[in-house]
């Protein structure tokens, strides 16, 4: 009795230590919200994760735009193929706000982020800081 | 009898001419002013004529007048005793709607003068006049390219005349129309891709290489066939196979870079696939050797610019001097003048090919790192590291919280322009930029809206910018002269055997000095920053100097777009008429 009571407090204390390790795993591990992410986790991130966090943020940006664009126009806003077309459109015009390509904003957002002042701002805010900066450079030259 | 004859005939010729010229009364008088209008005399563009095109007293054929790149013009007519005198033949407008960095250099071929602008128009210009004989608007399939709206000249081979342009194509235009024989796209814009460069045309190619190092590109130099544009041969600047290089804790000439080679070791398998956007843009139209059939070209910089973390190693071939085979695009040798770049010290100045006086054949560049280097042309290995033509304070310091003042400044030394070589005193005229920067890790609190690479290096706050014009000794690696100027300089020069050397300041001045000595011997305002290579070139027995004179954005001097030309007065004392 005394050994299985020995045995509960035992397991009792590994569950905790346990449940612990978990929740702080989990604490850990829970994913923040892209808008909150900031430098940080950029300099963390390996090239595809750099690239998969891009390619959605430019997927995101640009249907936001085509989603305006179609209100507009006054198109059906509900119609993915709608949006999908007006992307594709504002694509083919060079008018997407966000033009570049993922391995363009990757250099950017490396060189930024080597200040490291400059890692706790949001890449959110950084990425509309740097395409501004590169579409008002077109008229400048910098080798 | 032979006085009335006389007589009439000369009523005879008269009365018509005097009906027609009298003006009726109440009527004003009216003339027509009459210009020679001479059809242009497009003759092509042989093999033959690029390969002598030193020898060539009328004609400017390619980007640096011949292969060598030396932009050196045999011609004498002006010259350091009626320099005073030169005077402006004609000038022509652009007329273009959006004005940017105005960076060509003029090529003639037989009194045609083709030149570009920025936004890529290219025109074709009546060189003893002025007049425009056609013009070609490429229509830039997009409006993102990298590193501004610059573009440095064309080619010609045969007639046809070519531009890259800045959505990265190649286009083939007809020397006589202006119309377009042939259009290909060497990379994708959207990903960075631009040409700026003036390509150069070997043989039965025309070779040109990517800009776009501040964006990720993987750089390459290309030939494609004069006639039809398909790709001959590709040489990447970023090898696919070797890029992180010998891990040098030093340049070539021994200054510490300050690595942690331990860490760019331990990131390297992170880091494995960091050459496909590993930068190595081309800012300079290459030199090239016939003899051996070797092309030469000075590479920019690793991307990203500034962060090394993430592209462990020395980054080949950035920051490089390569030799090629021009044939093949086969790898010959490379130069680096600063392995790992975290500083934009790159090589953007095109490469020169100059004999020196013990007889070898050497390739020069001007980095931005402050020295011209001088490497013999068949191995890559260093002849000498000239005397410094920019300061150098911290040179290669890690960035701190205070701020580290640093010199050069990330403009350098010598930006993208062009030097000149007088052969006969075997001096190369440098172009440089003086801007003190500090370099931080901890700048001031950011705001957000005006992020950029700027709050990086930042000029020193209250210390005078100025730039200098000097004069290099190839055979000593010495300065023979040099001269201060009040702005940072960026453009290029020319040399002449008249012992001149030409030059343009930001602030509108073109500049004539003595190439012996540095003294200025003539000036002319021009309006505008005369912020490019000038050219020379001889018609109907008068030498012409050409410069485009349209400002350059970057440095913040005043924009135009004015290309100007300049002669000797004739011998009545007044310049040439273009009536």
């Amino acid at each position: 009795m005394r050994r299985r009571g020995r045995h509960m407090q035992i397991l009792i204390l590994v569950g905790v230590v346990l449940g612990s390790a978990v929740g702080i795993a989990g604490a850990v591990q829970q994913p923040r919200h892209s808008l909150l992410l900031t430098g940080e986790d950029w300099r963390s991130w390996n090239l595809d994760e750099k690239e998969r966090y891009l390619n959605g943020f430019l997927a995101g940006a640009a249907a936001e735009q085509a989603r305006a664009a179609a209100v507009r126009a006054g198109d059906a806003q509900d119609s993915s193929a709608v949006s999908s077309n007006a992307a594709w459109t504002l694509h083919a015009n060079a008018s997407l706000q966000f033009r570049f390509a993922p391995s363009v904003y990757e250099a950017q957002l490396d060189d930024f982020y080597w200040w490291t002042n400059h890692r706790d701002l949001p890449i959110l805010d950084v990425m509309i800081g740097i395409n501004r900066a590169m579409l008002q450079q077109q008229s400048d030259g910098n080798p | 009898m032979r006085m009335t004859r006389l007589l009439a005939l000369g009523i005879g010729t008269l009365l018509p001419a005097l009906l027609v010229a009298a003006p009726a009364q109440g009527q004003e008088r009216v003339e027509t002013i009459k210009r020679p209008q001479q059809a242009p005399n497009i003759t092509p563009v042989t093999n033959q004529m690029l390969l002598n095109a030193s020898k060539d007293r009328n004609n400017w054929l390619m980007f640096g007048r011949d292969y060598s790149n030396q932009r050196w013009s045999p011609l004498t007519q002006i010259n350091t005793s009626n320099v005073k005198n030169l005077q402006v033949a004609w000038l022509y407008q652009t007329r273009i709607s959006r004005m940017g960095t105005f960076e060509v250099s003029p090529v003639v071929v037989n009194g045609v003068m083709y030149i570009t602008t920025p936004f890529n128009t290219a025109m074709a210009v009546d060189a003893r006049t002025g007049r425009e004989l056609w013009r070609y608007e490429h229509k830039l399939a997009t409006q993102i390219y990298c590193c501004g709206p610059a573009n440095r000249g064309v080619a010609i081979s045969g007639t046809n005349v070519f531009m890259g342009t800045l959505d990265a194509h190649l286009v083939s235009l007809d020397a006589k129309t202006g119309n377009v024989n042939w259009d290909v796209q060497a990379a994708d814009p959207e990903a960075g891709y631009s040409l700026t460069m003036a390509p150069l045309v070997v043989d039965s190619t025309v070779i040109i290489g990517i800009s776009g190092g501040e964006y990720g590109i993987r750089g390459f130099v290309r030939a494609y066939n004069v006639s039809d544009g398909k790709e001959r041969w590709t040489f990447y600047t970023i090898p696919d196979k070797g890029w992180e290089g010998n891990f040098a804790t030093t340049t070539p000439e021994g200054d510490n870079l300050h690595r942690d080679i331990a860490a760019e070791k331990a990131a390297m398998a992170q880091y494995a696939n960091a050459w496909q956007h590993g930068g190595g843009g081309m800012w300079g139209t290459p030199s090239y050797d016939p003899e051996s059939k070797t092309l030469f070209f000075a590479v920019g910089n690793p991307s990203p610019d500034l962060d090394g973390s993430v592209r462990p190693g020395d980054n080949l071939y950035t920051d490089c001097i390569v030799a090629i085979d021009a044939t093949t695009g086969q790898y010959k040798w490379h130069y680096q003048e600063v392995p790992h770049d975290v500083w934009d010290l790159d090589a953007t100045s095109p490469t020169v090919l100059v004999k020196l006086k013990n007889g070898q054949l050497a390739v020069t560049q001007a980095g931005k790192t402050g020295y011209v280097y001088v490497l013999d042309a068949k191995t890559g290995k260093r002849i000498r590291r000239s005397q410094e033509f920019a300061r150098h304070e911290n040179y290669f310091a890690q960035p701190t919280p205070q701020g580290t003042r640093m010199l050069p400044g990330a403009n350098g030394g010598s930006e993208w322009s062009t030097v000149a070589v007088n052969p006969n005193l075997g001096y190369e005229y440098v172009l440089n930029l003086e801007q003190p920067m500090n370099y931080f890790t901890h700048a001031a609190p950011l705001q957000v809206g005006q992020l950029w690479l700027g709050s990086a290096f930042k000029a020193v706050p209250g210390e005078r910018q100025y730039g200098n014009f000097v004069a290099i000794d190839l055979n000593t690696g010495k300065q023979a002269w040099n001269v201060e100027t009040e702005q940072p300089m960026m453009g290029g020069a020319l040399a002449t055997a008249g012992n001149l050397v030409f030059t343009g300041e930001g602030d509108g001045h073109f500049d004539a000095f003595d190439a012996r000595s540095g003294k200025l011997l003539w000036s002319f305002q021009a309006g505008a920053g005369c912020n490019a290579p000038p050219v020379s070139y001889e018609l109907d027995g008068k030498q012409y100097i050409a410069v485009g004179c349209g400002g350059n954005f970057q440095l913040g001097y005043p924009l135009g777009d004015a290309l100007m030309v300049f002669t000797l007065p004739s011998s009545r004392g007044a310049a040439r008429s273009t009536r």
